[in-house]
């Protein structure tokens, strides 16, 4: 198409103004910082752009000015709040995007305190969040976040953003729950881009994956954690979803890909990993999954047993990881060298897959850092460019200008470019080391894989040598990997090492062993002293210092010899009781358990002054321990605790230590004897019932630090189980749920919970024997347990779909809100009630909660959110619920809607709600309603709506016939702003219809200019439109039956132009022919006609028209145009033959006028050939075949008349007597007809001819030279010659003259009678007597 | 082998990490940065008053620009731009700049000196559909430049409400 355009539109500055704006925001976000405030400033000085100081603070803030933009928003003139805010928002933005997070939340803090457009609130809200989160402050990141309405763009970042933060700061059930929850929701109500879905099922496959694999510590993990080769498991399940759900074409198509093999190969569907690896293995070989399955697809193979196939591939990964290897030692060289610089330039574009290095970065374009100092990059390399172009620029410029001078310039210039080639060095410097620490990771875990290709490779070998095959090729391969494999662990180390020895003894050779190396210590020494001197050990001293040393050395029983050789010796010793003890102690480590009992008993003979009775009561305890005669070692346990709480001498160290071990030993017992179990029959037999709680604790806190949950909660679930009443009973049930909060054990804290709930609920009968203001704790779990029950389930129907969980989830919402109703988050749980009633699918209940959040809670921040919930709801029931309800849920959608619109006028929903009805109404027919709400949102919504709300209120006003509103309706669409083309044609289509339809009106009405007036505005308004030709042809019609003639030409004449092959084209003609001939324009009415007589069907219309059209232009004296359309008359209407023969006669007649004589005598013939051919002839045919014949006996008798005769006579005489032949031939001719009148004048006639014929040749020329003789022979000769002429004509004119007596009498006998008396006067000039006897007859 | 699949496994989990550079380096960067940004902005304006004491008034009778609506489905690539069936630019529209389109922003394309009289403008789209389709699309108009005037048009992309292909808009300022 090829628009016209003009530049004569008139175009405000405004627009200019705005466009140029949009340049510069676009240098902005294009990263061309430069290049907007240079033309920003430009634009100022031009006077294009108005100097704002908000919008170059804005522009210097983008760019990372930060000072410039600060000073700039200071200044800025007049602002209202909102601009201030706007400001805050864009140095807020500016500082994140340099990843200078503290100064953007601090920023971002001070727009909070005025008010944003919503979205802009929410992307504040987003960038503050991973600020903050940036700056590891998760809770406060978390909360803004949260703050992020589900129906914003941003939503789903954020949500995604909490979850990986909750999963950061070690919170994996929440994190993946929150994951999880947003991924069900893209697509549902939450709108995300595909590329986001990817990333999150990525992320959340793997973290799946990853959990599911290493056994993790999660809800999802711990369920299910006895093997990694379940094909059931859960997380598995879940995760190859998740990663089958990744495009296959995007960014994260490998990397779900490698992730879906490693599921298939853990739940052993090998053939499905080795398909899915085998795809893999032929893409991009630089992408490291890509490698990374090459040497999985091996480990496939060897799994499946195709052990030959699996070592080819080995060994085609190891040599492709050493070419890998060696590529990136190249790359990393170069790098090193300065010679990939180029390549950070393009990293950024689109087109880098030609890039060196982005093959192999991909993380230098995720991350922000890196992205930011590619940027930086980039920009200093076109400042540099700039810099170049201004030099040469400058070649050309004045040596001075604008009170500079050129030479100052470029020495700044010069300086510049110093400056600039610093930084980009600089930054280069930067780059290579980033790009160079990935590289060599990248090398790091290239040569990873190539040492475990060649693991594997060394293990098949291994396992083929077995069948006979080389084992000099595995011990290559395991040499291979011992060189270089870095991290080994000792467990591959050792199995290495041992397959490596046997392998080179297998081939004959040794293994060079590792043997530990031994020092001698000082004890060594001193024994091997004492021992070479015996006699040194001569007093009790030295025995226990013997003894001791022994002891320190290991060897118990020297010890012990060496104890009992003092006691012995030295009875009264100071020793004695601690060598007893000692010996009992060495007993004891010797683990001669029975004689160590024994040997402590001993010293409890005696408590007074016993400094180890004590310490032996405890160890006695703890050999009894040993030997499994627990019941026994409690009592000694429990002695020891009595003892020190009787004396409550446990201040020490030492004895604060004893106490505490001996509390663990009888933890100890009641561990090894049956736990709760055993406590319980304990205390049901012994005393020491005031260390009950004590022991039930200490148990249960045992088991805790040992991980042993289970027995933990067992602990202090037998406890409530025997002391329900106890205020620690439900203080033990909060423990049990604290316990099971650790991950995995979901299940077992909603029983927990439940039970608590269950038993210690405020409607239980606890309360009546307890004071509630001594359980505010309890109390205060009572409530967060209920709400934290209700999220669970929430969440958990969610994930299962399962409708009992939806209803437990239902029934702990409720039984929050009746429990407490006033609490500060009742409007947030009765919305979350409300939420969950909806998608346990009791939509009538869910959508009266809603109504009660929109209700009850005026001051709820989501209560719009609740009445926006209840539209969708009527909606979505309308729409899809059951078909006998929809009737029903769309009427309720109205009231509902309605409401919606009237209670949050200012919301930005409301307009696509009412745009929702409109095109519900509109669609069901309900045509006013329709344009009712239509109108409300055009007169509300955005460009978008405003236009989908015209283009329904049009199409509704068509419906009902408004015709006038539809085209003003549509006309303002038009005006909205940008309508595409295809769809400004419907519009105009119907716009062009509506206007036609107020002609029909008008024209039905009577009013007929009004009806023209409208037809002919259709092709004014909407020129290109199908009904134009219609339209027109009606305004046409209309001016003729207004006799507006000149109107009604005009538009018919440019119908005929330009509507040249419509069908319409003949009644136009027709009309234009009435028009014509009615305006007295015969000429073109006869042209009208003469187009008819070619285009009209029917072949009578045809011939009439020709023959009108013939008419006129005879009568307006066109007579050739009329001689040649008689002419194509005859010939093509022969009949009717009357008609036909009317046309040659007026051929003749127009041939007579116009002195064609051939023709004119051409045509008289075909008259009288036609007559005579006629099969009946008529009298009217007849007269005019005889006038035609008669016309040409006179004119072959004038032509006859004409010749004289002249000498040579024999020559005129001959042509004479041939005119004479024809002329009386002819008058025979129209005598034949018979008709009296004619005849008498052709016997007069031919009477005529041959008297003139005798008189001729008697007055004709003599010959010269005759003598009078000769002259009067000849005289004598011609009258013999003439005589019998004058006969004929003698007879002739009798005959006319006896005609007489039949009664005729005319002009021609009259003429005949006097020819007689003239050439017989005697006998004919006589007065006639019959004349008297006819009158006497009379 | 399952050593070796644990460690394999890792190294692709290892793989969702991120990088970091030193504090200290980018601090005293961006500090110099900032300075040779503040002096190329001096330097332009005393070349671009250099300039203008020349009295070297440059032709711009007419400059280009391309928009975008924000949500247009067509990603545009490149747009080649034709003056009386001559290519004048072909400027392409790489990540930033497309992200810059669907902010708002108005690229300007083509920015010359032209002397009066008509001319006929073709512009030809080209990039990829939603479903990643390659298309192409091109208008051409007609236009008159008068003298003494300095004319700014924009060719505008937004989705058709009706149709797939993006609506083509051109509007001239002047």
């Amino acid at each position: 198409m090829v628009a016209a355009a003009s530049f004569s539109h008139a175009a405000a500055s405004e627009q200019r103004a705005d466009l140029l704006g949009r340049e510069l925001l676009y240098y902005q976000y294009a990263g061309e910082g430069y290049k907007a405030i240079s033309r920003y400033r430009a634009g100022v000085a031009s006077g294009d752009i108005k100097e704002q100081d908000s919008l170059a603070a804005r522009l210097h803030a983008s760019w990372g000015l930060f000072d410039d933009a600060t000073r700039l928003y200071g200044s800025a003139a007049v602002q209202t709040p909102r601009q201030r805010a706007g400001n805050w928002f864009s140095l807020g933005k500016a500082y994140y995007e340099r990843q200078r997070y503290a100064e953007a939340v601090s920023a971002f803090e001070k727009v909070g305190l005025y008010p944003l457009p919503r979205e802009l609130e929410y992307q504040r809200l987003l960038l503050m969040g991973l600020a903050l989160y940036q700056l590891d402050n998760f809770a406060a990141s978390s909360s803004a976040l949260w703050s992020i309405h589900s129906t914003s763009k941003q939503y789903p970042f954020a949500r995604i953003n909490i979850g990986m933060g909750s999963i950061k700061i070690g919170s994996w059930p929440g994190g993946i729950s929150g994951l999880g929850s947003i991924r069900k929701r893209i697509g549902i109500d939450v709108k995300a881009p595909p590329q986001f879905a990817d990333r999150l099922n990525t992320v959340f496959g793997y973290l799946l994956l990853y959990e599911e694999y290493s056994g993790s510590k999660t809800a999802y993990g711990k369920a299910s954690m006895h093997g990694f080769t379940t094909p059931s498991k859960r997380g598995y399940k879940d995760a190859r979803e998740m990663l089958e759900a990744v495009s296959d074409e995007g960014l994260y198509a490998n990397k779900a890909m490698l992730g879906r093999a490693w599921i298939a190969i853990d739940t052993n569907e090998l053939a499905q990993a080795r398909i899915i690896l085998e795809r893999l293995n032929g893409k991009d070989p630089r992408h490291l999954t890509v490698q990374e399955a090459k040497l999985a697809l091996a480990y496939v193979l060897e799994r499946m047993g195709d052990v030959g196939q699996a070592i080819n591939y080995y060994r085609n990964a190891a040599g492709f990881f050493e070419n890998e290897r060696n590529r990136l030692d190249g790359l990393l060289q170069r790098l090193g060298r300065g010679e990939l610089d180029n390549a950070f330039l393009t990293l950024k574009k689109d087109a880098a897959a030609q890039n060196q290095l982005s093959g192999y970065l991909p993380e230098m374009l995720l991350a922000p850092l890196w992205d930011r100092l590619l940027g930086d990059f980039e920009d200093i390399a076109r400042l540099r460019l700039r810099l170049d172009e201004w030099r040469k620029q400058l070649v050309n410029a004045p040596s001075t200008g604008g009170g500079i001078s050129k030479a100052t310039v470029l020495s700044e210039l010069s300086r510049q470019q110093a400056a600039l080639d610093g930084l980009h060095l600089q930054t280069a410097r930067l780059l290579r080391r980033q790009a160079g620490e990935q590289l060599a990771e990248r090398r790091r875990r290239v040569n990873h894989y190539l040492n475990q290709a060649r693991y594997g490779l060394a293990e098949l070998y291994g396992r083929q040598q077995v069948g006979g095959v080389d084992a000099e090729e595995a011990l290559l391969a395991y040499h291979n990997y011992l060189k270089e494999a870095p991290n080994m662990s000792e467990e591959v180390r050792k199995h290495v090492i041992e397959r490596v020895a046997d392998l080179e003894m297998e081939l004959g050779e040794e293994v060079t062993g590792i043997a530990p190396s031994v020092e001698m210590s000082g004890v060594d020494a001193y024994l091997a002293e004492l021992e070479n001197r015996p006699q040194q050990a001569s007093s009790d001293d030295v025995l226990y210092k013997l003894a001791r040393a022994y002891e320190q050395r290991g060897n118990n029983a020297k010890a012990l010899e060496t104890l009992r050789q003092l006691i012995r010796r030295y009875p009264d010793s100071n020793y004695v009781p601690e060598a007893r003890f000692r010996i009992a102690e060495g007993l004891f480590v010797a683990q001669n358990y029975q004689q160590a009992a024994t040997a402590y008993g001993h010293l409890l003979n005696n408590r007074e002054n016993n400094a180890y009775y004590y310490h032996a009561l405890y160890k006695r305890g703890w050999s009894l321990f040993k030997l499994d005669r627990y019941r026994q070692a409690l009592d000694d346990f429990f002695a020891v605790l009595e003892h020190y709480d009787s004396t409550g001498d446990s201040g020490s160290r030492a004895n604060r230590e004893l106490y505490a071990d001996a509390q663990r030993a009888i933890n100890m017992c009641f561990v090894n004897m049956n736990g709760a179990a055993s406590v319980s029959d304990f205390f049901a037999r012994n005393k020491h019932h005031r260390y009950i709680e004590t022991v039930y604790q200490s148990l249960a806190e045992y088991y805790l630090a040992q991980e042993r949950f289970s027995d933990a909660v067992q602990t202090w679930s037998t406890y409530v189980q025997n002391y329900p009443d106890s205020q620690y009973a439900p203080r033990y049930l909060l423990k049990i749920i604290d316990t099971w909060r650790q991950p995995g054990f979901e299940q077992k804290r909603v029983a927990a919970q439940e039970r608590l709930i269950n038993e210690y609920g405020l409607d239980t009968p606890f309360w009546s024997s307890h004071k509630p203001e001594q359980f505010s704790d309890v109390r205060t779990a009572l409530k967060k347990n209920t709400r934290l029950l209700a999220e669970h389930y929430h969440i958990k129907a969610r994930e299962s779909g399962n409708k009992r969980d939806y209803l437990q989830a239902a029934n702990w919402y409720r039984d929050y809100l009746k429990n407490y109703p006033h609490e500060k988050d009742a409007a947030e749980l009765n919305y979350l009630y409300a939420e969950i009633l909806q998608e346990a699918g009791h939509d009538r209940e869910a959508l009266a909660e809603y109504e009660t959040v929109v209700k009850k809670y005026p001051q709820f921040g989501k209560r719009a959110d609740a009445g926006y919930a209840a539209v969708l709801l009527t909606f979505q029931q309308a729409e899809s619920g059951p078909v006998a309800e929809r009737e029903q849920w769309r009427r309720q959608s109205y009231g509902t809607a309605l409401n919606f619109a009237k209670l949050f006028p200012a919301d930005g929903r409301v307009p696509d709600v009412l745009l929702h009805l409109a095109e519900e109404s509109y669609r069901r027919g309900e045509y006013v309603q329709a344009i009712t709400l239509a109108r409300r949102v055009a007169g509300q919504g955005d460009v978008r709506q405003k236009q989908k709300a015209l283009l329904i209120a049009g199409h509704s006003e068509f419906e009902t016939g408004e015709y006038p509103s539809v085209e003003q309706t549509y006309r303002t669409l038009l005006q909205t702003g940008r309508v595409a083309k295809n769809d400004r044609r419907e519009i105009n289509k119907r716009m062009a219809l509506s206007i036609y339809r107020q002609g029909e009106a008008a024209r039905k009405a009577g009013n007929l200019p009004a009806a023209v007036e409208h037809f002919l505005r259709v092709r004014k308004e909407v020129p290109a439109s199908s009904i134009v030709a219609t339209a027109e042809y009606d305004a046409a019609a209309g001016l003729i039956s207004m006799e507006n003639w000149p109107a009604a030409i005009e538009v018919l004449e440019r119908f005929r132009e330009e509507q040249p092959g419509h069908r319409l084209q003949h009644e136009v003609t027709r009309k234009l022919a009435l028009a014509y001939l009615s305006s007295n324009q015969p000429a073109k009415a006869a042209q009208e006609f003469e187009r008819l007589a070619v285009v009209e069907a029917d072949a009578e219309k045809r011939g009439a028209a020709l023959w009108k059209a013939a008419e006129l232009y005879g009568n307006n004296n066109h007579l050739n145009q009329a001689a040649k359309l008689y002419r194509q008359y005859v010939r093509e209407y022969p009949a009717p033959f009357d008609v036909a023969m009317e046309a040659r006669q007026k051929l003749v007649t127009i041939y007579s006028e116009t002195g064609d004589s051939r023709q004119r005598d051409y045509w008289r013939k075909q008259i009288i050939q036609a007559d005579r051919s006629a099969p009946v002839s008529n009298e009217r045919s007849r007269y005019l075949a005889m006038t035609a014949a008669l016309e040409i006996a006179d004119a072959k008798y004038r032509d006859y008349q004409a010749v004289q005769l002249t000498i040579p006579l024999k020559k005129s005489l001959r042509k004479k007597k041939k005119l004479l032949k024809e002329a009386i031939d002819a008058y025979a001719v129209v005598a034949g007809y018979g008709d009296a009148a004619t005849i008498t004048r052709a016997g007069y006639r031919i009477g005529e001819i041959y008297y003139d014929f005798s008189k001729a040749l008697m007055k004709s020329e003599r010959p010269r030279g005759l003598n009078a003789e000769e002259l009067e022979q000849y005289g004598i000769l011609l009258e013999e010659q003439a005589f019998p002429f004058e006969e004929k004509a003698l007879e002739f004119y009798r005959s006319n003259r006896i005609r007489i007596t039949d009664g005729l009498y005319d002009e021609w006998i009259q003429k005949s009678l006097e020819r007689l008396a003239e050439i017989f006067p005697a006998r004919y000039s006589r007065p006639e007597k019959q004349d008297a006897y006819i009158e006497a007859l009379q | 082998m399952n050593i070796t699949r644990a460690v394999m496994m890792l190294c692709c989990w290892v793989a969702w990490g991120t990088v970091s550079a030193g504090d200290d380096a980018l601090q005293e960067m961006d500090t110099a940065l900032e300075q040779a940004k503040r002096d190329m902005l001096d330097l332009d304006e005393k070349i671009r008053r250099l300039a203008h004491s020349e009295k070297h008034q440059a032709l711009e009778t007419l400059s280009v620009y391309v928009s975008i609506d924000s949500d247009l489905a067509f990603r545009l690539e490149k747009v080649q731009l034709k003056l009386n069936g001559k290519t004048v630019t072909e400027p392409a529209f790489y990540r930033p700049h497309w992200q810059a389109l669907k902010q708002g922003g108005a690229a300007c394309v083509y920015r010359g000196g032209l002397a009066q009289g008509k001319y006929r403008l073709e512009a030809i789209f080209s990039g990829r559909e939603k479903g990643g389709r390659r298309a192409e699309y091109r208008e051409q108009w007609n236009l008159t430049l008068r003298p003494g005037r300095n004319s700014l048009i924009e060719l505008h992309l937004g989705n058709a409400i009706f149709s797939q292909a993006p609506a083509i808009d051109m509007r001239v300022v002047d």
